[in-house]
């Protein structure tokens, strides 16, 4: 085992980042440290129907999803039927292309565990919708710095690293999306701030990850979700491999947290690190943890833990409230010390905390260092290959039937979000 | 130093105040040690007083302030030996959880037996403190038996 300082002292964090050298560690997440943002995106009005646009038809006009995109202009549609379409779809220069499937479960990109992405866009406002991608490299559905995207009714399964995944991007929603069998996140947002974006009616299952959200906050809220059978549940998380940490204002608000303590999901090595909990702050501040219910975690059903890359990122300012956690192996609800302070626990109905007291306003929230003994010693494990992991092209398929197709596939393509 | 008169019961001498305040305080650190140690598997509650009491008790009758000491190095040492013992039960104890198909597995690691070592070697050299304390007369005896 290869040991080094930074090794040891990413060791507490919940995820990983890219290698650097030992360095100066600088401690973020003080009580002090002030944030802007707000964390919850309130939801938007429907988004506005496009009035002139072309229908493209795969495979009636054209044999692959990416001979439409090539052809097609701004706002058009791309409607592809039923089949399985063995290729690696790029959009980079038609902002605001809908690509929609007549049928979510019948439209099947396939990477046949050989290409990159299913669908990669890095211009704004496309929108991808009703379809299934599996067997990619990387991801499923993949969104990098745009402004305005959504994808509603997808279903991304056994691909490598990712599920529906976003980066450095604004103005956007993911709804009624699935996602299982990732190695890491099955949905993820990351570096952006504000991110004005909502996750809502999505179910993740099976994954390293439920969701993973690097330095991603700000109107960012996540709702009315499921995330079960993951290594790790809904992860948050400040770590120095991408831009403009720490994590900042993220509401994480009604959804279902359940059983993510699968040892059998498929990891990418650090997701180990936050094997049974249920939503693990993992060094972000100011974030709303509301009226969740969480329940049947090895580990912690609710952690404010600490993340430690380049620099040390400790949580602060955290609201933790209204929320049901029962079932927890070590305690239902932990902050990890060292904290930056300012986190609030109240109104949960709860067993046990680390510390004690963190719920009935004795103010004993001053941090415990067991949960980072926790993540230090996952963290070990992984280190010495000793961590449990399924194989991504193993996992089990989705529950098709349990997931419901986009009502009126042939209606008018409409604008990613209103704005 | 003790006496031979006490009138505490459970006790057949009584210590100076020096001595009785390092068991009181003492005591009750290690209680609430393994409190937190054991906080994932008992309610504190349930740990700390238990714990508190026998390790007062049990060091308090010790015959003199050097006994006293050695015996709280040994409790020490003992609760801290069983420090990887209380990271690694409630991997056992969620066995039945949804998902969790292979605790012993995860238990029974080289990492885990690394971590064991290491609280067992800082245990013992607690323990060793603890035995010299207790025995510092003899111990140099025969070391000086043995020149």
């Amino acid at each position: 085992m290869d040991w080094n300082r930074r090794s040891l002292l990413k060791a507490i964090g919940a995820v990983g980042g890219t290698s650097v050298t030992a360095g100066a560690v600088t401690v973020v997440g003080q009580n002090n440290d002030s944030s802007e943002l707000q964390a919850p995106q309130p939801k938007r009005d429907p988004p506005e129907p496009y009035d002139r646009y072309t229908t493209r038809r795969v495979p009636e006009q054209y044999d692959t999803i990416q001979a439409a995109v090539t052809d097609a202009e701004s706002k058009d549609l791309i409607l592809v039927g039923p089949g399985v379409y063995n290729e690696a779809v790029t959009i980079h220069d038609t902002p605001k292309l809908t690509i929609r499937g007549t049928d979510r479960h019948e439209v099947i990109l396939d990477g046949e565990f050989d290409r990159q992405d299913g669908i990669l866009t890095t211009v704004d406002g496309v929108v991808m919708e009703n379809m299934t991608a599996r067997h990619y490299q990387r991801n499923g559905f993949f969104w990098s710095g745009v402004t305005g995207w959504r994808g509603s009714y997808l279903t991304a399964h056994n691909n490598q690293v990712y599920g529906i995944y976003n980066i450095d991007s604004q103005h956007g929603l993911y709804e009624y999306c699935y996602a299982s069998g990732h190695t890491d996140g099955g949905f993820y947002l990351g570096q952006c701030k504000p991110c004005n974006a909502r996750l809502e009616h999505c179910r993740s299952e099976r994954n390293g990850l439920g969701y993973s959200g690097t330095n991603a906050g700000g109107n960012l809220t996540i709702t009315d979700s499921e995330f079960r059978q993951n290594m790790g549940g809904i992860v948050p998380n400040s770590l120095d491999s991408e831009l403009d940490p720490p994590q900042d204002s993220v509401r994480i608000e009604n959804n279902l947290v359940e059983a993510n303590n699968n040892d059998r999901a498929p990891s990418y090595g650090y997701t180990y690190a936050s094997f049974g909990t249920g939503i693990n702050i993992a060094g972000g501040i100011n974030n709303e943890v509301v009226n969740n219910t969480v329940r049947d975690h090895a580990n912690f059903g609710i952690l404010a833990g600490i993340s430690l890359d380049e620099n040390l990122y400790k949580p602060s300012g955290n609201l933790v409230e209204d929320n049901v956690v029962e079932n927890s192996g070590r305690a239902d609800l932990a902050v990890a010390s060292p904290t930056g302070g300012g986190n609030t626990f109240r109104n949960n109905e709860y067993d046990t905390s680390r510390p004690s007291g963190l719920d009935d306003g004795m103010g004993l929230n001053g941090g415990d260092p067991w949960p980072s003994a926790v993540s230090l010693r996952l963290f070990m494990q992984t280190e010495n290959d000793e961590n449990p992991q399924g194989d991504w092209k193993e996992t089990q398929e989705p529950p098709f039937d349990e997931l419901e197709s986009m009502p009126d596939p042939e209606k008018p393509p409409a604008e990613a979000v209103r704005r | 130093m003790a006496t031979s008169d006490s009138r505490l019961p459970l006790f057949d001498h009584t210590h100076d105040i020096g001595t009785t305040a390092i068991t009181g305080i003492a005591s009750v650190l290690l209680g609430w040690y393994a409190a937190w140690l054991f906080a994932g598997i008992l309610p504190r509650l349930l740990v700390f007083p238990p714990v508190a009491v026998l390790v007062g008790v049990g060091v308090y009758r010790q015959p003199n302030a050097r006994g006293v000491v050695a015996s709280l190095f040994y409790a020490l040492g003992t609760l801290v030996m069983l420090t990887p013992v209380a990271i690694e039960l409630p991997v056992l104890l969620a066995a039945d959880m949804p998902g969790v198909t292979s605790p012993w597995a995860r238990v029974l690691t080289m990492t885990n037996l690394k971590i064991f070592l290491g609280f067992a070697l800082i245990g013992a050299i607690l323990g060793a403190i603890g035995y010299y304390m207790k025995n510092a007369e003899a111990i140099k005896s025969r070391l000086s038996n043995l020149r």
